[in-house]
């Protein structure tokens, strides 16, 4: 754990055997995510593990060790996401050889990489120059390209199930663990919102709303207090009031 | 040099050493000039302009990006906070957004909705955001609407004209809410505190406890009190479970309101008194808002 962590700080500080190191320490797991989409013929298991160390580098940059949560937990989840995202290219409802697909990426990928150069869209023919794909080729990729295709629509073959690619591709385990190292991460914030009421107002919301407690009426809460239920009454206005305010703005995030 | 107005530029880069270039550039200009300096980036790209900057960069507020792709609303209340702070300070501010989307099929629309939320939010402020795209790792949709709907463009042309609405890309691009048949009503047709009290009941029935719960009563309060404000009664309260999320709709008899960008506009000073779907998006990780069958639906996700 201790030299998971050094090398995390080391490959976010930049260091290049560093990273080379995380990487080799995690491909066996990257393998692992990469064995759930063997089903996909069209995508090359090299290209997945690529796809996969990008994802884990991603993770590597924004993970933040103060929470203490295992790095695999986060990074698994960024892992997934960028191989989903590879599905997502190579996989089209759109009939395509593999050939084709691949093709398809080739023109998506000029295409960016000219609008990022020249501040515009590209012409079917400037497309065709810089892929080196004839014209014909780079119109019917265009027309295939325009065709519906969304990771909702429905896995050929998998119609009584319905199961859709967003459906086969989820992972409640991973995204449970993001989910909840999100939650550390806005957890400053969240504790702040209870933070600062009084005792007794943090006791009345939790029990006029059954948090973590058993519910009770705002009569039951006067008994318990020894308060007449208009003041019980006010003393959760109050405290919503409060609680209001601290999620309107966030604790300041600013470091200098 | 003060600014009267936001310039709202956006910049593509394809390497790290183009990004820190034009973005250190960027910062000593607007210091050198007498101006306050904002950085709002993911951690590895602050890394790479306090490098670049040296001593400079003490100069620099720092603010980390990375949560924008969880909860958007709580990333711009931060970074506002830090413009007025520095707006308190200098005459105009150079905020430096470094734009990194999250992994999510549809994470890039909630970097769509801060950028337009950004142009709106400080159109009238002495403000310069240069907002960095990574040709690496933008999809390609983003970076489509970014050459299409940013007001200036680094060192080149906007792609078509005249300039699409930022507004209008998030509301063209964003895809209609699925239906959650889920769900089911928890409450329905009294007042705002039995409503609360019956999503109270309802979230420990279904084991959502501690600072979710805490949270979702506080979200669906603010859109109870929007529904009995602006909306018709009867209100109803509906909440379920999807996947690891939380869902609380609250739906009211009204016609609702037509604004993908509702609770992102800030609220004045930070500290001041925040209009109910401000705190709402705070406290969720994403609202959906939407008419049908004559009524109007407020769909919180926590």
């Amino acid at each position: 754990m201790a030299r998971e962590r050094h090398l995390l700080a080391l490959t976010e500080a930049g260091d290049r055997t560093a990273t080379e190191e995380l990487v080799t320490a995690f491909m066996p797991a990257i393998n692992g995510v990469a064995n759930l989409y063997r089903s996909f013929a069209s995508l090359e298991r090299r290209e997945l593990q690529q796809e996969g160390v990008v994802g884990l580098l991603r993770a590597a940059r924004r993970y933040d060790q103060r929470y203490e949560t295992p790095f695999w937990a986060y990074a698994s989840w960024w892992v997934r996401q960028a191989m989903q995202q590879l599905v997502a290219e190579l996989t089209s409802p759109v009939v395509l050889s593999d050939r084709a697909t691949r093709s398809l990426v080739q023109m998506k990928r000029a295409r960016s990489a000219f609008a990022q150069a020249n501040r515009r869209e590209p012409s079917d023919s400037e497309l065709a120059e810089s892929t080196k794909m004839p014209l014909d080729q780079i119109q019917h990729l265009i027309s295939v390209e325009r065709a519906p295709s969304s990771l909702q629509a429905r896995l050929p073959g998998d119609e009584e199930m319905a199961t859709t690619f967003v459906e086969r591709l989820a992972d409640p385990a991973t995204e449970e663990d993001y989910e909840r190292i999100v939650d550390l991460a806005g957890g400053e914030h969240i504790q702040d919102l209870a933070a600062g009421l009084e005792e007794r107002e943090r006791r009345i919301v939790f029990a006029h709303y059954g948090i973590d407690c058993r519910q009770r009426t705002l009569r039951e809460i006067g008994r318990e207090f020894d308060l007449s239920v208009e003041r019980v009454r006010q003393l959760e206005d109050r405290a919503l009031g409060k609680l209001r305010q601290a999620a309107a703005w966030p604790a300041s995030t600013s470091r200098r | 040099m003060s600014q009267p107005e936001l310039r709202h530029t956006a910049f593509v880069y394809s390497s790290d050493a183009e990004y820190v270039e034009a973005a250190a550039d960027f910062l000593r200009a607007g210091l050198e000039g007498g101006e306050g300096a904002l950085v709002a980036a993911p951690r590895d790209r602050q890394a790479l302009i306090r490098r670049a900057l040296g001593s400079v960069s003490e100069e620099v507020g720092f603010l980390d990006l990375a949560a924008v792709a969880d909860r958007p609303a709580r990333t711009l209340a931060a970074q506002y906070a830090a413009l007025y702070e520095r707006l308190r300070r200098f005459p105009a501010v150079r905020l430096l957004v470094g734009v990194e989307p999250g992994p999510a099929q549809d994470g890039w629309l909630d970097w769509l909705g801060y950028e337009a939320s950004l142009e709106r939010a400080l159109a009238a402020m002495p403000v310069w955001a240069l907002c960095g795209y990574d040709a690496r790792r933008t999809p390609a949709p983003m970076l489509d609407a970014v050459l299409r709907g940013h007001p200036a463009l680094s060192g080149g042309a906007r792609l078509g004209s005249p300039r699409a609405d930022l507004t209008e890309i998030l509301r063209e691009r964003t895809p209609l809410p699925r239906a959650l048949p889920d769900l089911r009503t928890v409450a329905a047709g009294e007042g705002p505190e039995a409503l609360r009290e019956q999503l109270g009941a309802a979230l420990a029935a279904q084991g959502v406890g501690g600072s979710r719960a805490l949270e979702t009563v506080l979200a669906a309060n603010e859109a109870i009190l929007n529904a009995f404000g602006h909306g018709e009664p009867p209100v109803e309260v509906r909440l379920g479970r999807v996947g690891n999320l939380v869902v609380c709709e609250v739906v009211d008899q009204g016609p609702g309101f037509d604004d993908p960008l509702i609770g992102f506009d800030p609220p004045g000073e930070p500290g001041g008194q925040a209009p109910g779907m401000w705190v709402v998006r705070q406290l969720v990780k994403k609202l959906e808002a939407f008419p049908s069958d004559a009524r109007f639906t407020v769909r919180l996700w926590l």
